[in-house]
């Protein structure tokens, strides 16, 4: 697990565009999945984007679509049948603390819910990368802690984690940490170097 | 990872979930493309029908005068009627000499009376007004009649004769029925065109209301093909809706005009009456689909052109 700070401006979310294809890059080389994302061709950002989860502080959960759905999206979009993937989405829902809101339509959700929502939907697909861009931006301490658990387990389980925070204090100890100020980087910590 | 998550922490659940549609309906954004389109499809299915009607009539018209002419005996060479009477018989006798001539009639006086009545009125017509004998001549089906040979055969004899073989008519209406159907297939053009932009001006509020649920199937590598299918498809409902709205009031309105000013054999006064063909059945059934498929093409266009240089880097 590996987490981009710095201060606000610094250049964190560019950098995380950058990753997950969202931008692309004037100069300089980004290698993801073995290849170099300036080669990439505009048809294969679909299925490379489908290997990759992502989470952004604004949550992006429809509002139409109950947290079942929402959740569902990716699963569903690749053409999956509700029947084959309703057990996982509910499992996962439970583990992320919505169990019983899985009916629930966004707007009624809180901070900490939309996050943990928009959290499943990156992780339903079991992507290689999950990328989140401020993930504890929009939620108490207790929740940001408790979100961070919660990539610290998935990547546990096997998924590379890269947040982008300015809140260093939610940070776990042995995680490494890549530091940015002005779009350049200013220092890097191995934690378990330092673990 | 999530089946192994799912695993240890599925339980039964009375899941219940109704799958709602990804794109949702917006009512602010559909409802004014609906009804432009079923304004356009109206327009344009009663374009159809008033050519189709007119292409039928004109044909009709065609089809009665081709194939006849009339021979106009002049009454200046009258000197008694049945002098006159004999003059007609060797006329006739003349005409059928001519190859193309299927069958000669003489049309009785009474004929030539009733063509003055519009303007003497039903009173009976003094003996010193002189009038023409007409001679009615059926050719048979594809032939040409040399008028001109004719006329040379006639003075010979030293009958003196007006032959009107309709072809001024003839032409006439053809002239104004390829007229009448350029303006058509004008005003068609110009329908599909505003069907066109309208799509145009729809996709593209359409994706900028949805532009977050566009971001998100972005987000989550949803192709570019289909998010334009979502949309191209909506929109192409929506348009089937509409044209089968338009079409059918159109079909309607048709069918009552038609009705209403409709005065004897089909004709509406001097004007060909609506009358519904197969073809026309045929034409109403089509706007609704010819409509959706521009619909879907333009705005599957629309959507990949506007992924493509708004959200794909």
């Amino acid at each position: 697990m590996t987490f981009i700070i710095g201060p606000s401006g610094a250049g964190k979310s560019t950098l995380l565009k950058l990753i997950y294809l969202q931008m692309r890059q004037s100069r300089g080389h980004i290698t993801l999945f073995g290849r170099d994302t300036s080669q990439i061709e505009r048809k294969e950002i679909p299925a490379l984007k489908r290997r990759m989860g992502i989470v952004l502080q604004d949550f992006r959960l429809i509002d139409h679509l109950s947290v079942f759905e929402n959740v569902a999206l990716p699963l569903r979009v690749a053409g999956s049948k509700q029947e084959d993937y309703k057990e996982d989405v509910l499992g996962l829902l439970k583990w992320v603390g919505l169990g019983n809101r899985y009916h629930a339509l966004p707007p009624t959700l809180s901070g900490g819910e939309k996050q943990r929502a928009a959290i499943a939907r990156a992780v339903i697909t079991k992507p290689d990368i999950l990328i989140a861009d401020e993930p504890t931006g929009n939620v108490d301490e207790g929740m940001g802690r408790r979100l961070i658990r919660l990539f610290s387990e998935l990547n546990r389980l096997g998924t590379t984690t890269i947040i982008a925070t300015h809140n260093t204090a939610l940070i776990p100890e042995d995680a490494n940490t890549l530091s940015i100020e002005h779009g350049q980087i200013t220092g890097t910590i191995n934690g378990e170097q330092i673990g | 990872m999530v089946s192994k998550l799912a695993d240890t922490h599925i339980q039964k659940t009375d899941f219940t979930a109704k799958r709602q549609p990804i794109l949702p309906y917006n009512k602010k954004t559909d409802r004014p493309l609906f009804m432009v389109l079923v304004i356009l499809a109206f327009l344009a299915t009663m374009t159809l029908l008033a050519t189709s009607s007119g292409h039928r009539a004109a044909e009709g018209w065609r089809s009665n005068l081709q194939g006849k002419l009339t021979v106009q005996i002049k009454p200046g060479q009258k000197k008694s009627d049945t002098e006159f009477l004999d003059t007609a018989q060797k006329a006739k006798s003349l005409l059928k000499e001519f190859a193309p001539v299927e069958f000669v009639t003489i049309l009785p006086p009474e004929y030539s009376q009733s063509l003055l009545e519009p303007w003497l009125g039903n009173v009976p017509i003094p003996d010193d007004i002189p009038l023409p004998i007409l001679l009615d001549v059926k050719l048979y089906d594809g032939q040409l009649f040399d008028t001109k040979k004719v006329m040379i055969a006639f003075a010979d004899a030293g009958i003196r004769v007006d032959i009107n073989d309709h072809s001024q008519w003839d032409k006439q209406i053809k002239r104004t029925t390829s007229a009448a159907r350029l303006l058509s297939y004008l005003a068609l053009g110009l329908i599909i065109i505003a069907s066109i932009a309208a799509s145009i001006f729809a996709t593209r509020a359409g994706l900028t209301s949805q532009r977050r649920l566009m971001d998100v199937l972005h987000q989550i590598g949803a192709p570019p093909a289909y998010t334009a299918r979502l949309l191209s498809t909506r929109f192409a409902i929506s348009g089937f809706k509409a044209g089968g709205i338009g079409a059918l009031s159109a079909l309607v309105i048709s069918v009552l005009v038609g009705s209403m000013f409709s005065v004897s054999d089909g004709f509406s006064y001097f004007l060909p009456g609506l009358h519904l063909s197969m073809t026309d059945i045929f034409l109403v059934v089509a706007v609704p689909i010819v409509m959706a498929l521009i619909i879907i093409i333009v705005s599957w266009r629309t959507v990949i052109k506007i992924l493509y240089t708004e959200i794909y880097p």
